[in-house]
């Protein structure tokens, strides 16, 4: 009963940041809406992390099963990739190495130098 | 045999099947880099295919569950909150990780896009495929794009995060949790985020918060692309 309750309040969140988007002609995706919604929620206290423990555990532990449908959608659209696959997958592979290597790495360096600041600091 | 493939029973019962039998090799191999995702979709795709069943008729019965990715979505802000200290603190470095390294990355695919000579109704997909499932859907939605094509590289971008990255991230030589956890989100959302959520509490989190942040990025930096570049 209890994580139906809380799917239902998750449910709430979608479906009014579905409304906002069509109602205010909000050109973001709704999904992200619900997640600035339910953020501003919590920051202000109005909703508690702990009403979505259970659905949440649940949801998280088997996301990739979510993903699985649309993943196989591929399959109704391997006529286009016939003679493309091996150039996109070379694109997924470089463009994610970089997109990775370079945010890894410009946040560890970032974080680094805040940390010796602060250690600067308490010898000053 | 079309009545039994076009139900609703069909594409739900096969999809909850492939991934409970994923799960239970991944746990007898004990291979840590295999990913349930990436099997049931190679044993999926060859059942599909082999049995030359529309991927429409799959779809009938497996979208009811597939709807579930959004709600999921929504929760990773949960699994945030709790962490959000961390966000707090290094907010900066946060942000600029996932600007400079959804810069490099829409550069460098801009770059191979011209090299590899991709057909046009590729492009734009292509641009899009770094933000986040529900997220790119629905910016693929906004700029009229094939749907279909923007889940592949998704899930392309996504395994590839979560096979390789802690890889990578060893050989570099980061263990730094946040800039650990931020690159899984920024590069593979959802499939990453499953990774660094395994890896720690701390990096599940800022994996969760970089999706937020990579879609919202993503969100203005790809229709500006559009509207020099078309």
């Amino acid at each position: 009963m209890k994580a139906l309750q809380q799917f239902f309040y998750l449910l709430g969140f979608l479906f009014i940041s579905r409304l906002l988007t069509v109602l205010l002609h909000i050109p973001v995706p709704s999904t992200i809406v619900a997640m600035l919604l339910l953020l501003a929620m919590l920051e202000l206290g109005i909703v508690k992390a702990h009403w979505f423990e259970e659905i949440q555990k649940f949801l998280l532990q088997h996301i990739l099963l979510f993903l699985i449908p649309v993943a196989l959608s591929f399959v109704g659209v391997l006529h286009l990739l016939q003679d493309t696959w091996l150039r996109l997958l070379v694109i997924i592979i470089v463009s994610s190495t970089v997109t990775f290597v370079v945010t890894a790495k410009t946040i560890d360096r970032m974080i680094g130098k805040e940390n010796k600041h602060v250690r600067s600091d308490t010898v000053d | 045999m079309y009545a039994v493939t076009q139900s609703i029973e069909f594409g739900l019962f096969l999809t909850i099947g492939l991934y409970l039998l994923s799960v239970e090799i991944i746990k007898r191999l004990k291979q840590p880099w295999l990913n349930p995702l990436l099997l049931s979709i190679v044993m999926g795709s060859l059942i599909l295919w082999g049995m030359k069943i529309p991927y429409e008729d799959y779809a009938y019965g497996a979208s009811w569950i597939g709807y579930l990715l959004t709600p999921a979505t929504v929760c990773l802000v949960l699994s945030f909150y709790r962490q959000s200290h961390l966000f707090k603190k290094h907010w900066k470095p946060v942000l600029a990780g996932v600007v400079a390294g959804a810069v490099a990355g829409i550069v460098v695919t801009v770059i191979l896009i011209y090299l590899l000579d991709i057909p046009e109704v590729l492009r734009h997909t292509l641009m899009t495929k770094n933000s986040t499932g529900p997220i790119a859907l629905e910016i693929a939605g906004l700029l009229q794009r094939p749907k279909d094509l923007v889940m592949l590289m998704e899930v392309g971008c996504g395994l590839f995060g979560f096979v390789v990255g802690n890889p990578i991230l060893r050989l570099m030589g980061i263990k730094d949790p946040v800039a650990r956890g931020v690159a899984f989100g920024a590069t593979s959302h959802i499939v990453g985020t499953a990774k660094a959520i395994e890896n720690s509490k701390e990096e599940g989190a800022m994996s969760s918060v970089a999706i937020l942040i990579t879609g919202l990025v993503y969100l203005v930096l790809v229709p500006l692309l559009f509207l020099v570049w078309r």
